[in-house]
């Protein structure tokens, strides 16, 4: 990296800087968008290890904890004990989710590519993307603490549901980690909210001569509908969150009812006030969480969008109503939050009503896959590994979507709710989507970010290995969700009927084994990164031959990104152009082509 | 390498369908047994969405697959060129929203029954009020009043403790006609959920939640007899001889108990039998209580 830096234009200021200023605290959006790429690779892996030890407690119930079991659960003969095992599936699902998927769509890639996607040098602020950044760290901070917190790390869910999170007496977690919870959750909600403040502001105001809004790539546009998504959602979060803060500390009770048994929960009736409503959480939390899906699937479906146009060497099919369809789910991203409450206690009728809206966010979203499959259709395509995943992210986004009606239509709820089939949902979404998604932009974006090209041998051998390990594990889960499996639990034995609980031993050793290979096999992703940022080939300014406004610089870019303005002339997705003598056509050439691709 | 990849991606529809296949035909590796009417109608719509959403999976993912295999550029390696045909966008998006509309309606009378107020067994009071806490399950009856032989209404809002009785963990119910329980939580949320009923409803601290369902005794299958007259339950001086028993759940993550908060219902074949119960389990506690007075 540090030789790509010597051959910046001589008026690039970038190399005046010193170390911290230029690698630390950056204002450079790139460097700001590696340094969460980086943050979150590092929290995939405690994620993953933490999804290990859940599957290693599900495929052997009652048995002693491999390696750490001695040394954590010395007094429990080295089995994990139960109170554990609910602390390690909340912060499995809140690391995964707020310092995973979050920081590496919209952190990460948000940052990176927008700047130079819409042909500008930066964000519209600069220090406040640093500071987007910076955030981050107090919130790790937190997470980290509410591991080493008296009482052990919040145990109440990834939802947090009061009272469980805010009665601290209730489990042993809530009475230093759920704290710590609470203030690392506000702190990277701050974090995103100056991102996506930025991402609206600079997407709106800094394009490039010529670059019309319908001449944003997928991946810019999905940036800026998700920043628009996290802007109006965030306060509602941020808000929960200081009620259950303050309701943990016991100052208040928004969420704790009156009359809870006193001699149930000690304690439980020294509080200031009395007579909330456990649901308000419920509805705020949710009122967020549900669009944050959406935040975390959304930055990928663009990027996915880019990838398979340029892998696939063809026009986007159906440019508009793909923006259309990302512009539709984030509308009805607002008003389907309900559905996770079906079972809760509220209003059936509001149900009903919610059920509605959550089967028809399935038509953009079947209009994506559409779109999607047609633009592969006709296309020439390079199977690299950047196109694999991409590829594979539709599958997968096929099964995640098809699989979410059976929990939308409240009757088969009933039976669905909180069992494994939601566990499968939501792996087939978030790891079948978008982290088949981030790998697709890894390979795909690397060269640009660090001017080196990855190894595309290890690469697919990657993509294979998780494709079929990915499956394994997670499709099965449907299987025992229809069985009747309740999610969060720690020995799913015994079930009804004694066959049942044969078939579903089978059955999670399968899951368990597989997601120890897949855990495994990203061993070669991460070598193949890390050996590549060294010692990988240098990448040329355009080696997947794009037509978006990054590849158009060299790799990786400048400080300020172009040496000189870009001047935009077309949509993103000029490729096999009939009159042209080349396939692509960048955005910045200014030859005029005819206007025969409608129909 | 074409090949490999497109027979990659060709083994999703061909593996997913084989697995849930085999699921469905191992015993036991299906949906819970069902014992309720409504139940039934719930899994009919399962098996719709199930064919719905099956036949759009294969037909998608196969779409996927020949797209995959069948671009390999045009003349001069380029890609067909087009920008999308609104013809077809039309056709799909109104096709798909044919689709979802139907599925979002015909399942709302389903919904209806299960859960709108106005669906409830009128005119019924409450069999038992199931409270939850950490981690089991109280279930408060009505003591029997053998003055008038039947038992004493149930005061579900604040239960008045000479006049019922409490067991853990055990729900006693009779077949065949509609019942109502009340729910309640002591402390944190948790999930009333007897999978063999379909039956699924948080419990929420300071809220009564009421559920119905009606077990079908034509559903009630000799596997799941729990008293036989050769192993009869006995209770005072009553015998048992014929009850089913399935095991039912805690649903909602509810401290670090969540997963040993289980449960046994125990159905009797009819009210006569079950008020046969009801007056023998609550006859020890009823005496004590009345010479304590």
């Amino acid at each position: 990296m540090a030789e790509a830096h010597e051959t910046h234009a001589a008026h690039d200021h970038g190399h005046d800087l010193p170390f911290w200023r230029k690698y630390i605290f950056s204002v450079d959006h790139k460097v700001i968008g590696i340094q969460f790429l980086f943050t979150s690779l590092f929290f995939l892996i405690i994620g993953g290890l933490l999804a290990g030890a859940i599957r290693y407690q599900l495929a052997y119930p009652n048995s002693k904890f491999p390696i750490l079991g001695d040394l954590l659960w010395a007094n429990n003969a080295g089995k994990m004990t139960p109170s554990d095992y609910v602390m390690i599936v909340t912060m499995h699902a809140s690391v995964m989710i707020f310092f995973v998927i979050i920081p590496m769509l919209t952190g990460a890639f948000g940052n990176f590519l927008i700047p130079l996607q819409i042909g500008y040098k930066d964000m519209a602020f600069p220090t406040l993307n640093m500071l987007s950044y910076w955030f981050m760290v107090p919130a790790i901070i937190c997470i980290v603490m509410s591991f080493l917190s008296v009482g052990g790390a919040a145990g109440a869910g990834w939802t947090a549901y009061p009272p469980l999170s805010v009665i601290q007496q209730a489990s042993p977690g809530s009475l230093e980690g759920q704290k710590w919870w609470y203030l690392s959750l506000l702190f990277v909600g701050v974090s995103s909210m100056m991102g996506s403040v930025n991402y609206m502001t600079t997407i709106i105001n800094c394009r490039a001569k010529g670059m019309t809004m319908f001449r944003l790539p997928m991946s810019t546009w999905a940036m800026f509908i998700t920043a628009i998504l996290q802007a109006f959602a965030l306060p509602v979060l941020t808000v929960a969150l200081i009620f259950g803060l303050t309701d943990n500390l016991g100052w208040t009770s928004f969420f704790v009812p009156a009359n809870l048994d006193a001699n149930w929960i000690v304690n439980s009736h020294r509080r200031a006030a009395t007579g909330g409503q456990p649901l308000l959480w419920q509805h705020l939390f949710w009122f967020y969480s549900h669009p944050a899906v959406y935040i975390m699937i959304l930055p990928a479906m663009g990027m996915v969008s880019d990838i398979i146009a340029c892998h696939a060497r063809k026009a986007l099919f159906g440019y508009k109503p793909m923006v259309y369809s990302v512009a539709c789910i984030a509308g009805l991203g607002f008003i389907v939050w309900g559905h996770h409450m079906f079972m809760s206690g509220m209003a059936p009728g509001l149900g009903t009503a919610f059920m509605v809206s959550t089967i028809m966010i399935a038509l953009p979203s079947a209009i994506k896959v559409f779109n999607w499959i047609f633009t592969i259709w006709g296309g020439n395509i390079q199977f690299t590994s950047a196109m694999l995943n991409a590829m594979s992210f539709v599958a997968m986004f096929i099964i995640g979507g098809l699989s979410g009606i059976y929990m939308a239509s409240t009757p088969t709820d009933i039976h669905f709710h909180d069992t494994y089939f939601i566990v499968a949902h939501i792996h087939y979404v978030l790891f079948g989507g978008s982290l088949f998604g981030f790998f697709a932009a890894v390979y795909h974006w690397f060269p640009k970010m660090f001017g080196r090209m990855m190894n595309e041998r290890w690469g697919k051998i990657h993509f294979f290995l998780t494709f079929i390990f990915f499956n394994l594990a997670f499709y099965a889960m449907h299987n025992i969700g229809i069985m009747g499996a309740p999610r969060r639990y720690m020995n799913l034995q015994p079930m009804i009927t004694p066959e049942q609980a044969e078939v579903m031993k089978t059955l999670n050793l399968l899951i368990s084994h597989s997601v120890f290979a897949l855990m495994g096999v990203q061993v070669i992703f991460y070598a193949n990164l890390f050996y590549s940022l060294f010692w990988g080939p240098k990448a040329e300014a355009n080696p997947w031959r794009c037509n978006t406004l990054e590849w158009q610089t060299s790799s990786p870019p400048p400080h300020h990104n172009f040496v000189t303005p870009p001047v935009v002339y077309h949509g993103p997705y000029e490729y096999g152009h009939p009159d042209l003598p080349d396939d692509h056509l960048a955005q910045t050439d200014p030859r005029e082509i005819r206007d025969i691709g409608h129909h | 390498m074409r090949l490999i990849w497109s027979l990659l991606f060709l083994t999703v529809p061909i593996l997913g369908v084989g697995l849930l296949a085999m699921s469905y035909l191992t015993p036991g590796g299906w949906l819970p047994p069902n014992i309720s009417a409504t139940g039934q109608e719930i899994d009919t719509l399962f098996n719709y969405i199930l064919a719905v959403t099956g036949i759009i999976f294969v037909i998608t993912e196969v779409l996927l697959v020949w797209a995959m295999w069948s671009s390999r550029g045009h003349a001069g390696g380029k890609s067909f060129y087009t920008h999308g045909n609104t013809k077809l966008e039309i056709a799909w998006t109104v096709g798909t929203a044919a689709i979802l509309l139907f599925i979002a309606f015909y399942q709302i009378p389903i919904w209806s029954k299960a859960k709108y107020y106005s669906y409830r067994p009128k005119g019924k009071t409450p069999e038992v009020l199931v409270e939850a806490s950490q981690f089991l399950w109280q279930l408060r009856y009505p003591a029997w009043n053998s003055a008038e032989g039947k038992p004493y209404p149930l005061n579900t809002l604040s239960p008045d403790t000479a006049l019922s009785f409490e067991q853990i963990n055990e729900l006693h119910l009779p077949a065949g006609e509609p019942i109502l329980l009340h729910l309640k939580s002591k402390d944190v949320l948790h999930s009333f959920w007897i999978p063999a009923l379909r039956v699924k409803q948080d419990t929420v601290p300071g809220n009564l939640i009421p559920v119905w369902f009606e077990i079908d005794p034509r559903q009630l299958n000799d596997a799941y007899l729990v008293a036989t007259p050769a192993t009869p339950l006995k209770v005072g001086d009553e015998v048992f001889t014929q009850l089913w028993q399935f095991e039912w759940t805690c649903a909602e993550l509810c401290g670090w108990g969540h997963s040993m908060m289980r449960a046994r219902l125990i159905i009797h074949p009819n009210r006569a039998d079950y008020e046969r119960w009801l007056r023998a389990s609550s006859k020890d506690w009823l005496e004590n209580h009345q010479a304590a007075r």
